[in-house]
């Protein structure tokens, strides 16, 4: 029972840290309706960054954010002024090959740059946290609450704020919400860029459980977009749900049955959920789209 | 007010709009009639600063406007209804009514505004809380209209607002927009219900293949004979 437990809340810290690296991706789609296919390289980019700023400065990544998450932001607003709105209004296919080809060349660039080589930081908590008989890595436990205040403030600021209303009428009609005097394709370079920063928040808050080399986008990229189906394509509130699942499949499934399987596992979580809520478990039908649950 | 001349508009390379020069004096009630296809949405579109490109002039109050994107004529004093109305439909009324007043200047004066909306059309206020997309047909196109009031136009223009609804919603309608002129407003509207716009308008332009082939004040126009053959449905 206690080795259940411990699998249970371990599968769902873990798995909101990997909410919280999904959350800008389907952030992106539920507002641009474009999937970014160098959202994983994305969260390279950032991760190195954050490795760099332990390495030179000697801080803890987690100081890396006040440096990480306005750069990534810039970072996104640059991507989207020349790779992204520029195919906007092309067929779709465009933005497809163009993300895709933005994310090979990040891969190589950071091959040539930082070698295959892995690289990770020392523990940041000298001690687990334990409650009873369970013990807890401090380091997933802060991801958790990070994760939750994110979620939180982000379906805040989408409810209330004037900013929030106005990607909310642009996702619900774009010819409308521009003649309302919204500039839309501001709110789409600031979705992008904002989509952006939280890969870098993500970044800094997974660099103390994860090694960062190249391709390690390639692994959490597939992840994410698990956790996005699955949640429901555009639904923050959906990520965090879709995010422990992956969390919790994985962990119970590595320790019962084979760790090396854990990946299987939840595809075929995901296949179940497909085949019996095609629009994911908080997805409403016909609505992939941010501020559409209600 | 409002001043176009020679406007060609397109759809890719699709020419909809030929040559059309008209005007819209301050404080007047401008209608547009056609059949069907004779290109007047295109019209409202280009005006607003959507869907086509164009060539030739759009002035507003002397100021040349068409290269403006649609957002920034809004703060222009420019504010288009579109034909279907195009409320948010997950949004409630009051959250409609808020983003109708997005750009800066109508923002400042936003609470003001709404209860200037809220006194015109009482049905919103009563209803404030409810998701738009529930709304009946009349009270959607209401909210329509109170959206883009709160943007403070000087110049509206209405693309069929009467479309669809019962005759004593078309009967408010024509009455509202009597006192918005009243209240300093000026209207240009366009209609299929061609009757009740010559009775309304002070002047109207008859749109025939995407070509301005008529004008004239409201009632002389009824009797036209010109008008009966570009309006087949009379
Ligand atoms: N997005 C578009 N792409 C290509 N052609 C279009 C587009 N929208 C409209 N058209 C064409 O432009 C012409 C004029 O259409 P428009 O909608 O302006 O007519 P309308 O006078 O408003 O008609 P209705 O009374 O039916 O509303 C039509 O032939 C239409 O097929
Ligand atoms: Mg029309």
């Amino acid at each position: 029972m206690t080795a259940f437990s411990q699998l249970l809340i371990s599968g769902i810290l873990i798995g909101s840290i990997y909410a919280l690296m999904s959350i800008g991706l389907t952030l992106v789609f539920g507002v641009l309706r474009v999937v970014n296919f160098a959202h994983g390289e994305f969260l390279m980019l950032a991760m190195y960054g954050a490795w760099g700023i332990t390495q030179v400065l000697g801080l803890n990544p987690y100081w890396g954010l006040i440096a990480i998450v306005p750069a990534m932001f810039l970072f996104g607003a640059i991507v989207h002024r020349l790779i992204v709105q520029p195919a906007l209004d092309k067929p779709h296919l465009v933005v497809v090959f163009a993300t895709m080809g933005l994310s090979i060349f990040m891969q190589n660039v950071a091959l040539m740059a930082m070698s295959a080589d892995l690289r990770d930081v020392p523990p940041v908590f000298a001690q687990s946290v334990i409650i009873g008989p369970l013990y807890f890595k401090a380091e997933l436990l802060l991801g958790f609450v990070v994760t939750l205040v994110c979620t939180v403030a982000l379906q805040w600021i989408i409810r209330k704020t004037y900013l929030g209303k106005a990607i909310r009428a642009t996702v619900q009609d774009g010819e409308a919400a521009m003649l309302m005097g919204i500039p839309v394709p501001h709110i789409f370079l600031i979705t992008f860029a904002g989509g952006s920063a939280l890969v870098g928040l993500a970044a800094c808050i997974m660099l103390p459980l994860f090694s960062v080399f190249p391709t390690v986008g390639l692994n959490f990229v597939l992840i994410a977009f698990v956790i996005v189906v699955l949640g429901g394509m555009g639904s923050i509130e959906g990520a965090l749900l879709g995010g422990i699942c992956v969390g919790v499949v994985q962990s119970l499934s590595g320790y019962y049955i084979a760790p090396a399987f854990g990946q299987m596992f939840f595809f075929i979580l995901f296949l179940l959920v497909m085949i019996f809520r095609p629009n994911g478990l908080l997805g409403q039908k016909g609505a992939a789209n941010i501020g559409m649950n209600s | 007010m409002l001043e176009v001349k020679s406007l060609d508009a397109f759809y890719g390379s699709v020419q909809v709009l030929h040559g059309v020069s008209l005007h819209v004096n301050r404080g007047e009630i401008v209608g547009i009639v056609g059949a069907n296809a004779a290109g007047k949405s295109t019209l409202m579109f280009t005006l607003a600063g959507l869907r086509t490109t164009h060539t030739g002039d759009i002035g507003v109050d002397g100021e040349p406007i068409g290269h403006l994107p649609a957002y920034e004529r809004t703060s222009r004093g420019l504010i288009l209804v579109p034909e279907r109305r195009r409320l948010f439909p997950f949004m409630n009324v009051l959250e409609n009514l808020e983003i109708g007043a997005y750009s800066p200047g109508a923002r400042a004066q936003a609470k003001q505004t709404i209860d200037e909306v809220f006194a015109l059309l009482p049905v919103l206020a009563e209803r404030r809380k409810q998701v738009s997309g529930s709304l009946s047909g009349g009270e959607q196109q209401m909210l329509a209209i109170g959206r883009a009031l709160m943007g403070k136009p000087r110049l509206l223009l209405l693309d069929e607002p009467t479309e669809g609804l019962a005759p004593i919603y078309v009967k408010l309608l024509f009455d509202l927009i009597v006192r918005l002129r009243e209240s300093g407003l000026t209207v240009m509207i366009v209609e299929q219900n061609v009757h009740h716009v010559l009775r309304t308008s002070d002047r109207t332009y008859v749109l025939e293949n995407g070509r301005v082939v008529l004008e004239g004040e409201g009632q002389s126009l009824l009797n036209d004979e010109r008008l009966k053959i570009a309006y087949l449905g009379l």
